[in-house]
């Protein structure tokens, strides 16, 4: 009767969509419990912390968490790429700092070694709400201010933010909340904070925002709304101000992500900010503008809808998920430009290349905008394997030291992140995952893929090092005892 | 209890599938072949030799008992996730096991990311080019060994296959044939003896069929932007299981140069050449900053055409001597609308040459918008201009771009088939390739060019389902494949049974005598009881490097497959239930008007329904063309349209048109807001809206109607001006009021408010503007637009009564809205609004545009009104049946005419000022002439229009609504058209006879 009701209890709750509202099961500090969000501290080019938001999707816990790790020790951990395989980081070390994999496991969680414990490389963690989905991390212009970590939590409908500190240490008010983030470090909780007397509607997924953090535009799936939240004092954090309502827009907005704006850009502050927005439900990308509302008093910041543009490069279109920009060409025409104005307004007509990862079929959709149109058009589509869910641009570091922008393709349902050249229009090569790759993180300067795998709860990490191709895309290192979810077990 | 609930639902879900059983066979359909990108084909016998593919297909089944008589077409299919090459026998229809010992299908594992592939003349060998991170190679699949491995010999693997490392990533590659001569490159190459001893896949080129010659390999590296050139004897030398360098250097790369010569531009067709200062003259390319990139290949007689993804170049490589590559002048991709984009390309394609002696290059402009469409560049011999052609015709199709073939979605790939059906001469038994259809009467009708011309039911002969000579094919990512005119042996007799008629696009027409019969409407038959022509209802049925007609487009209705736009029913006129009542007699009527030709009036017919109606007052269905006509009472409709053949592409294949009086164009909009003043603004408030542009939009402020009345209905200046205040476009205000309860906004307005202002309030708001859901709106929310710029509004509010801060403080922030034509009525085709309005000067200005690609931008329509003289009003007594036309406004001057007297009554005549105000549109031919009742805004003349231009179109949609084709190729030997789909559907054949896909294809 007691297993039934194990059995029943949690479905149902999950079913429900909500979590309970008693202590429950404290999360464990020390786990990674699948991993949604993955940010990289913005505060170096080699970045010092890698931060890591896990979901609690099973709700086996009483919220999730967010844990910042130490990428300079957990380098020194990793088996590093050489001429004939893996070799260790240096001579005194082994391979595999934990010892060699199993055979037989590497079907499942790829790779040579055994996992690395995550509480030996951990700076800090905070509890949050259960059901995150993603994680952005953005610094203000003021050197005092903090970076800060943007989190959605579906959960308790909320937008957390995070401030980390030099050594990695998070704070949102955890301190007097049970090691939680407190009321104060969740927005989007409270009508009085907006002239408008909203909340945060449910469902909470995707987010961006601009670089400085000043405006800020989450997606939620099921209410079809597109939510918007303004820093105005960072120590205040952002207030939700605005939601764009679903019938104004298409169903199920999924991806965002902030169009980069030219230094050349007449606009000032936040005013001219513009997101990209895609749909489950509609084969378009749509163009939502930040409509700071200065000429009005009382002051009510709205985003208005800016129309859509469809997406006729595949047979069906719909169904789209992750999008994302690289803005690199600009900025190379701008940097040429030293500062001269004329120069500047011609670089600010340099395209933004647009990537979407779309289900149907399942694809890269490959686009760019037509400046000083932001409208996308999609122009190319590059067939992938099932179920890509998110694309992320970085940059990878050749053998000759030059810069080159990949893009990198998720496709959690068939395990792989496809890494596609858009210098020489190919897929580079193709990444066999473990289970559920959901968020990654590119670390330029160190070579290396952060893969957070979501359906065994803990996180990869590959080689992105083109001058060992043998080993190029494979994994180096696992963080976290690979878990398999409790339903099947 | 709960227990056995628990038990009962887990029986129930058990059982559940089981009740669903049907003894129904369900046959899962597995899918051996992903990713798909590119196919090779060749010919094979049972033995496992290649052959020349021209010697497939097997025709002569006699002997196919001998393995090496019996020939099969084998599809090589790159795979490029798992990276292997799979194969297909397309003659059988079966996907080829390589690894029968093993579940599922075995390919051929190569050691990269297959990107190109080759095979030899006489299909002995094939190659594979290979990229991947430090893995890219050329491997030599022999074609012995595209099978099953035999008994006893070892499964096939990477190290079944010679092959060898290049050095950078590779692009394309073709094979090329090296006549022997004296040079050392010339030279026969010999195999090293020891390369062969044990393995079981190598292949002597020395046996392969087909032209003598070493066989290179031509490879390209787009990295360093050369052509590098491998025999490919030696490839196959190499020992398998090794991967040793590919010999590159033996004979000299080629490096490839983006040079653009300086000053060449485009040559603009007579109909596009203008004085029009907004229009550009065509410009030279900006030379090249980008090193080349070289991408698709296409080769043909000795010259190899290289598409470029970095240059604005389409690199042209003399080939008749591969040991000494040579680069020709470039072709130069460039657009004629977007001269400053570097145009670059990414596949390409080159035809045979015709018997007319032309040959064509198609090529991929991938990133136009908003589509990847294709150029077209003539590329016969003698032909110096490397630019890509500019159609003529383009004004008369203002959707499309003059120097691209842009279709619904993105263009992927192109191809061409050059295709003949030889006609017999009966007498000497003899058929002639290349023999173009002619409808000359006097021709010998035993001649093949008589054989040509189509039957009288349009089932045989010239037709658009005949593809007769060159035809392009343009493969988009969404499936469909579009067939292209080229060079169609049968255009000259697909064209209207009379000459010369401008308003059929016949102007200058070759031809001095009528093909029509001697019924009215027939069209003369030859001896062999075929029509000289087709008697379509255009001269511009087949254009080329235009899309082909699907369907013959003609006004009768004997052939089912003949279509011509046509009327669903007469246009209908309806008015808002709001509007005050009227007899349907004292309302607007639009009415046909025939064409005109040379300074009168030409009859002109419809088709509505099918039924053919025309103006000619002789006719048996007649359309009505006088207001005053009192036989317009016993017609089927008081209103009627005429729907000009000029140019049948202009029509979509089902349209809604509407003609809607002070109609909204441009929806309804939700994000304006009001703007900051500028210097000379006084006395007007700014509408600022991120998400429209207001040129775009078609907005006609106050100076491009006074110029509309000018230089469109020929007013005074001084006439003109007032014409453009009366008629600019207005903007209605149809947003609510912030509530009453809003939590700050009302206190916030009347906080320190100045007493002398009333207080602000949503009541206030309510008296001044009335209701956001009356209907009718307050004519109290309408602003005049007195200046449009792109970006802004300048309005003047309607009513005297309303201040500006009255809508300041009544509509804050986003205010929903719509623009509205002033006065007069628009043209709506499917909702959107067609107009002239471009963007000009430093502020962007909206004005009207004097481009030629504008000439047919028209959208609309001013009502025809009856001067003083004849006119009647609606209460004045005598039978409503006369003087039916509305009265002139006192001072109205446009588009007004002396109707004449009770009892004779007329239309508007070619010889009537007021005949400017006929529209005259690509789609329409009408007169609105106006009602004795004020016309109420909102009424609208509704018609469809069906059966307009439909293209010829294939599409992997009826197979699946989820693919991504990679690929197409023409099939010369089997007639079809080859598609490679990268999602599950694998190589897909289309049949230019039927147009569908062939069984048993889709291979998968």
């Amino acid at each position: 009767m007691r297993r039934l009701l194990h059995l029943v209890v949690p479905c149902l709750t999950v079913l429900s969509g909500c979590y309970g509202t008693d202590k429950g099961v404290e999360v464990p500090q020390d786990e990674i419990y699948f991993p949604v969000g993955l940010a990289l501290d913005p505060r170096a080019a080699k970045p010092d912390f890698l931060y890591v938001v896990s979901s609690d999707f099973d709700l086996q816990y009483n919220g999730g968490a967010v844990q910042s790790y130490d990428l300079r020790t957990l380098e020194g951990d990793l088996a590093q790429p050489c001429p004939d395989g893996l070799c260790p980081a240096t001579k005194s070390r082994k391979v595999c700092a934990k010892g060699e994999q199993d055979d037989a496991d590497r079907l499942l969680y790829p790779g040579p070694c055994k996992s690395l414990t995550p509480s030996d490389y951990q700076r800090g963690t905070v509890k949050i709400g259960a059901f995150a989905t993603d994680a952005i991390i953005r610094q203000n212009d003021a050197e005092s201010d903090l970076p800060r970590l943007f989190v959605p939590v579906r959960g308790d409908a909320t937008l957390h933010f995070i401030d980390v500190d030099e050594d990695g240490g998070l704070d949102c008010g955890q301190f007097n909340n049970e090691g939680a983030c407190d009321k104060a470090h969740r927005a989007g909780e409270e009508p009085s904070d907006n002239v408008r007397g909203l909340k945060l509607a449910a469902e909470p997924f995707g987010v961006d925002a601009d670089p400085k953090g000043k405006t800020l535009v989450v997606t939620n799936q099921t209410t079809g709304t597109a939510s918007l939240f303004v820093t105005g004092d960072w120590s205040a954090g952002p207030k939700l101000q605005f939601a764009l309502s679903s019938d104004r827009i298409p169903q199920r907005p999924i991806g965002v992500v902030n169009v980069p704006r030219a230094e050349g850009d007449s606009a000032t502050d936040a005013d001219g900010e513009t997101y990209m927005v895609t749909f489950r439900d509609s084969a378009q990308v749509r163009l939502m503008h930040f409509a700071p509302d200065f000429g009005s008093d009382p002051n009510r910041p709205f985003l208005s809808d800016g129309g859509g543009v469809g997406i006729d490069a595949n047979s069906s279109g719909t169904d789209s998920r992750g999008i994302a920009i690289d803005d690199s060409l600009r900025k190379d025409a701008e940097k040429r430009c030293a500062g001269d104005d004329k120069c500047l307004a011609q670089a600010a007509l340099v395209p933004l290349d647009v990537y979407v990862a779309n289900r149907s079929p399942a694809s890269l959709l490959i686009g760019r905008t037509h400046p000083p149109s932001q409208f996308p058009y999609f122009y190319d589509t590059v067939p992938l394997t099932v179920g890509p869910s998110k694309v992320t641009v970085g940059k990878i570091k050749t053998p000759s030291g030059e810069y080159e922008t990949r893009v990198f393709v998720i496709c959690f349902d068939s395990r792989r992140i496809f890494i596609y050249d858009p210098l020489r229009l190919r897929i580079e090569t193709e990444i066999f995952t473990a289970r559920g790759p959901h968020a990654i993180a590119v670390d330029t300067e160190r070579k290396l893929l952060y893969v957070g795998h979501f359906t065994d709860s803990y996180l990869g990490v590959y080689s992105l090092d083109l001058a060992f191709p043998e080993t190029y895309g494979t994994m180096l290192g696992a963080l976290g005892t690979p878990k398999a979810p409790r339903s099947s077990k | 209890m709960l227990r056995s609930l628990v038990l009962a639902l887990c029986a129930g879900a058990l059982l559940a599938p089981t009740l669903g059983c049907s003894d129904q066979e369900v046959v899962a359909q597995l899918r051996s072949l992903s990713a798909s990108e590119d196919a090779l084909f060749l010919c094979r016998d049972d033995a496992g030799n290649g052959h020349p593919y021209a010697e497939c297909p097997d025709r002569d089944t006699t002997d196919d008992l001998k393995p090496g008589k019996h020939l099969s077409i084998y599809a090589l299919v790159s795979q490029t996730l798992s990276d292997e090459v799979a194969v297909i026998d397309v003659s059988s229809g079966n996907v080829v096991d390589a690894d029968p010992s093993t579940p599922g299908f075995g390919f051929l594992r190569v050691g990269g990311r297959p990107v190109a592939m080759a095979t030899t003349p006489g299909g002995t060998a094939s190659f594979v080019a290979t990229a991947d991170v430090g893995r890219n190679g050329l491997f030599a699949l022999p074609t012995s060994c595209l099978g099953a491995p035999a008994a006893g010999e070892p499964p096939r693997d990477l190290t079944t296959w010679p092959a060898c490392r290049l050095p950078q990533t590779p692009g394309e590659i073709a094979m090329v044939v090296q006549p022997f001569g004296d040079r050392d490159c010339d030279q026969k190459y010999v195999p090293k003896a020891e390369a062969s001893d044990d393995a079981t896949c190598q292949a002597d080129l020395a046996n392969d069929g087909g032209v003598e010659g070493r066989r290179l390999l031509l490879v390209s590296f787009p990295d360093t932007g050369e052509v590098a050139v491998v025999d490919a004897q030696k490839v196959l030398d190499t020992v398998p299981g090794e991967f040793p360098d590919c010999d590159i250097e033996t004979i000299p790369r080629l490096s490839l140069k983006a040079e653009i010569p300086a000053g060449i531009t485009q040559t603009l067709p007579p109909d596009l050449q203008t004085q029009c200062t907004e229009v550009p003259p065509p410009s030279a390319p900006v030379p090249s900053a980008m090193a080349p990139r070289p991408a698709g290949f296409a080769l043909s007689d000795g010259k190899l055409y290289i598409a470029d993804r970095a240059a604005p170049v389409i690199h042209v490589v003399d080939t008749s001597d591969a040991c000494n590559l040579t680069e020709l002048p470039s072709l130069l991709p460039m657009s004629l609308r977007e001269p400053e984009r570097m145009v670059t390309t990414r596949r390409v394609a080159v035809s045979p040459l015709t018997p007319g002696g032309k040959r064509f290059v198609y090529a991929i402009d991938a990133e136009d918008r908003p589509f990847a469409s294709v150029m077209a560049f003539d590329v016969s011999p003698g032909s110096t201009d490397p630019t890509p052609i500019v159609r003529s015709g383009a004004p008369e199709l203002p959707g499309e771009k003059p120097d691209r073939l842009s279709l619904d979605g993105p263009a992927r790939d192109v191809t061409f088939a050059y295709r003949d059906i030889p006609y017999v001469d009966p007498d000497t038994g003899a058929a002639q390739f290349g023999d173009r259809c002619n409808p000359d009467p006097a021709l010998d009708t035993k001649l093949p060019a008589a054989l040509a011309r189509p039957s009288t039911d349009l089932s045989l002969g010239a037709r658009p389902g005949l593809l007769r000579g060159l035809f392009g094919f343009i493969l988009q990512t969404d499936g469909k494949i579009a067939v292209i005119d080229v060079d169609d042996f049968d255009a000259d007799c697909r064209r209207p049974a009379t000459v010369g008629e401008s308003f059929r696009g016949c102007q200058g027409d070759l031809w001095e005598t009528d093909f029509t019969g001697s019924q009215p409407g027939a069209i003369q038959t030859d001896d062999n009881s075929h029509q000289l022509v087709t008697g379509e209802v255009s001269c511009r049925v087949v254009e080329p490097n235009r899309i082909r007609s699907a369907h013959p487009i003609v006004n009768n209705t004997s052939s089912s497959a003949a279509r011509e736009p046509s009327l669903r029913t007469f246009p209908q006129l309806t008015v808002p239930s709001t509007a005050p009542t009227a007899d349907s007699v004292e309302r607007p009527r639009l009415l046909a008007v025939p064409f005109e030709e040379k300074g009168a009036f030409v009859d002109a017919e419809v088709l509505i329904g099918a039924s053919v109606y025309s103006t000619n007052r002789m006719a048996a269905q007649q359309l009505e063309t006088n207001p005053n006509g009192r036989d317009s009472e016993l017609m089927e409709s008081q209103n009627a349209v005429i729907l000009p053949p000029l140019e049948p592409r202009s029509y979509a294949s089902e349209s809604r048109v509407q003609v809607v009086y002070e109609g909204s164009y441009a929806g309804n909009r939700n994000a304006g807001f009001w703007d900051e003043l500028q210097e000379g603004d006084q006395g007007s408030i700014a509408l600022r809206d991120d998400s429209l542009s207001f040129c775009s939009a078609g907005v006609y402020d106050q100076a491009a109607m006074a110029d509309y009345g000018q230089n469109e209905l020929g007013l005074r200046s001084e006439d003109a001006a007032a014409f453009g205040v009366e008629h600019a476009d207005y903007v209605q205000i149809t947003s609510d009021f912030p509530a009453v309860d809003d939590p700050e906004y009302w206190s916030y307005l009347n906080r320190d408010r100045d007493a002398s202002l009333p207080k602000a309030s949503r009541e206030r708001c309510d008296a001044l503007f009335l209701a956001w859901d009356a209907d009718p709106l307050s004519k109290s929310r309408n602003l005049k637009i007195v200046s449009a710029f792109d970006g802004r509004l300048v309005l003047t509010p309607v009513s005297k009564k309303i201040r500006l801060r009255d809508f300041q403080e009544c509509f804050p922030g986003a205010m929903t809205y719509r623009l509205r034509a002033g006065g007069h009525w628009v043209v709506l085709h499917n909702d959107s609004f067609i107009h002239d309005i471009v963007a000009s000067g430093s502020n962007s200005a909206c004005v009207r545009s004097c481009s030629p690609l504008k000439k047919w931008s028209k959208g609309r329509v001013f009502e025809i009104s009856s001067s003083a003289d004849n006119c009647r009003k609606t209460d004045d007594p005598g039978d409503p049946l006369e003087l039916r036309v509305g009265c002139a406004a006192e001072g109205e001057v446009a588009c007004v005419y002396d109707q004449g007297p009770k009892g004779k009554g007329r239309g508007v005549s070619l010889a009537d000022a007021a005949a400017r105000c006929i529209f005259n549109g690509l789609n329409e031919r009408f007169a609105l002439y106006r009602g004795r009742v004020e016309t109420p805004p909102d009424a609208t003349f509704t018609w469809q229009t069906t059966g307009g231009f439909t293209p010829l179109i294939m599409s992997m949609g009826q197979l699946s609504s989820s693919v991504s084709p990679q690929s197409i190729q023409y099939l010369g030997p089997l007639e079809d058209l080859a598609v490679v789909d990268g999602t599950n559907l694998g190589l897909t054949l289309f049949s230019l006879d039927t147009f569908s896909v062939v069984k048993p294809s889709p291979f998968y």
